[in-house]
């Protein structure tokens, strides 16, 4: 007989035995122990009670248009479900430009400023901005940090107002690059911060719940690049103390600074 | 349970990440709901997985769209458990705390103690092996064979967590009926 038998009851077969799941011979050998045994007979019938109970549970209904919404945008890396996302019209211009930031800063090291080959990456990723979300082979990225990967650009849009750009690897990884106005208060973020310039502008690495996050201060507007698994309450969580906001400008003009921060940033704007 | 037969006479074919969504969404984010627990992670999951349709991460083996499904719904969702391993997934059970009164019916106090939500409230107290065999089982509505190809490990294995969740249901469910005994 199995080691299933626990001393002289067979417990870990009794819900194979009352799912139908157990070969003749245990079948047989558990029916003549329940026969004899009130407290196998009692374990079982609690069994059963409890997996009627969980099979008579009602299917879950979506919340209502989740499937609409996912049919018309497509399948969203984690996380990202909530963002109160609009996908905007894509800004080639500042996707590439966004695309040669991310490259320089997967491939940056503390302290180290990166100047990627604007032209030969431009090219590749106008390209792939132009066709469009998954249809075009990935950039190969090989960098030191966990942020490494394989990443196209997956979604423009904008959350709350502000741009945000998706990129994704082939594992379903993201990186998310967005701009908020305000000034960086350096003295609120973590001692173990870490400096890093990317493009020629000085910032500083963080990680916040084992996610590394890097923030870039530009005249008026703070860029942020978050990896996969940093979820919108964390990351909101997280710029609150660190993001000084601007009250003394206008939406218009707020907007204006983070998208020119994100092009000024990237190095396309000569 | 959701019906994920093909329709007569339909030739098996690798449904798309759209036909998933369309077609048996309910089916998909009902087991998403019950593994993770709330609606938040659920979409998350379901998402996952239509991400994972969509770049044949899975091979489909026709005729078998369910099991098919539910493997990569669990894959992803402990590929998830794994990833989140901070999140506190085995804490003790946030179930209500009730009080039944000295007039109340016994049967009618069981009855209040097991609505759906207090029974998801124990199913995800549970750890992620007992409750992943106990949603593949009851849930889904997958045997035991497929549960361990699911799950990757011996029917055996599927034996003692299917009898270990259910026993520690009815542990979390149970203390209200004794409450009100004699």
């Amino acid at each position: 007989m199995s080691g299933s038998w626990d001393g002289q009851h067979p417990h870990d077969l009794l819900a194979a035995y009352g799912d139908g799941e157990l070969g003749v011979a245990e079948r047989m050998a558990v029916a003549a122990h329940l026969a004899g045994c009130r407290a196998c007979r009692a374990e079982l019938s609690d069994a059963i009670e409890i997996r009627a109970l969980v099979r008579s549970l009602p299917d879950i209904e979506p919340p209502a248009g989740f499937y609409e919404r996912v049919l018309v945008a497509g399948p969203s890396p984690r996380g990202r479900t909530h963002r109160r996302a609009r996908v905007a019209a894509v800004n080639l211009v500042a996707a590439g430009a966004l695309w040669i930031g991310v490259l320089g800063v997967l491939g940056v090291r503390d302290g180290t400023s990166i100047t990627p080959d604007l032209r030969s990456l431009l090219g590749q990723h106008t390209t792939l901005a132009t066709v469009g979300s998954g249809a075009a082979a990935p950039v190969p990225v090989a960098a030191p940090r966990s942020l490494s990967g394989d990443y196209v650009l997956v979604r423009a849009m904008t959350v709350d107002g502000w741009p945000q750009y998706l990129y994704e690897d082939a594992e379903g990884r993201t990186l998310s690059v967005f701009a908020r106005p305000g000034r960086l208060r350096e003295e609120a973020l973590p001692t173990t911060r870490r400096a890093v310039a990317v493009n020629g502008v000085s910032g500083w690495a963080v990680t916040i719940d084992e996610q590394e996050v890097v923030f870039l201060q530009k005249p008026g507007s703070v860029v942020v690049l978050v990896g996969d698994d940093m979820r919108d309450a964390t990351a909101d969580a997280a710029m609150e103390p660190i993001l000084e906001r601007r009250d003394d400008l206008g939406i218009v003009d707020q907007l204006v600074g983070a998208g020119r921060a994100l092009l000024e940033t990237f190095g396309l704007a000569a | 349970m959701t019906d994920l037969s093909p329709p007569e006479g339909a030739p098996p074919r690798s449904p798309s990440w759209e036909d998933i969504a369309r077609d048996h969404g309910r089916f998909l984010y009902t087991i998403a709901y019950r593994l993770t627990g709330n609606h938040e992670d659920a979409q998350d999951l379901v998402q996952e997985v239509l991400l994972r349709v969509r770049r044949g991460l899975a091979t489909y083996q026709p005729g078998s769209l369910e099991g098919w499904l539910s493997r990569i719904t669990t894959n992803a969702f402990l590929d998830d458990v794994r990833k989140r391993k901070r999140r506190p997934f085995e804490v003790v059970p946030e179930l209500p705390d009730r009080v039944f009164g000295v007039d109340d019916d016994p049967d009618e106090a069981l009855q209040r103690s097991r609505l759906p939500d207090d029974v998801q409230a124990a199913i995800r107290s549970l750890p992620i092996d007992f409750r992943t065999a106990l949603v593949l089982c009851d849930v889904v509505g997958l045997d035991y064979a497929e549960i361990a190809t699911a799950t990757g490990v011996p029917v055996g294995t599927v034996r003692s967590r299917l009898h270990r969740a259910r026993g520690q249901l009815r542990q979390l469910l149970g203390p209200m009926r004794a409450e009100v005994g004699p």
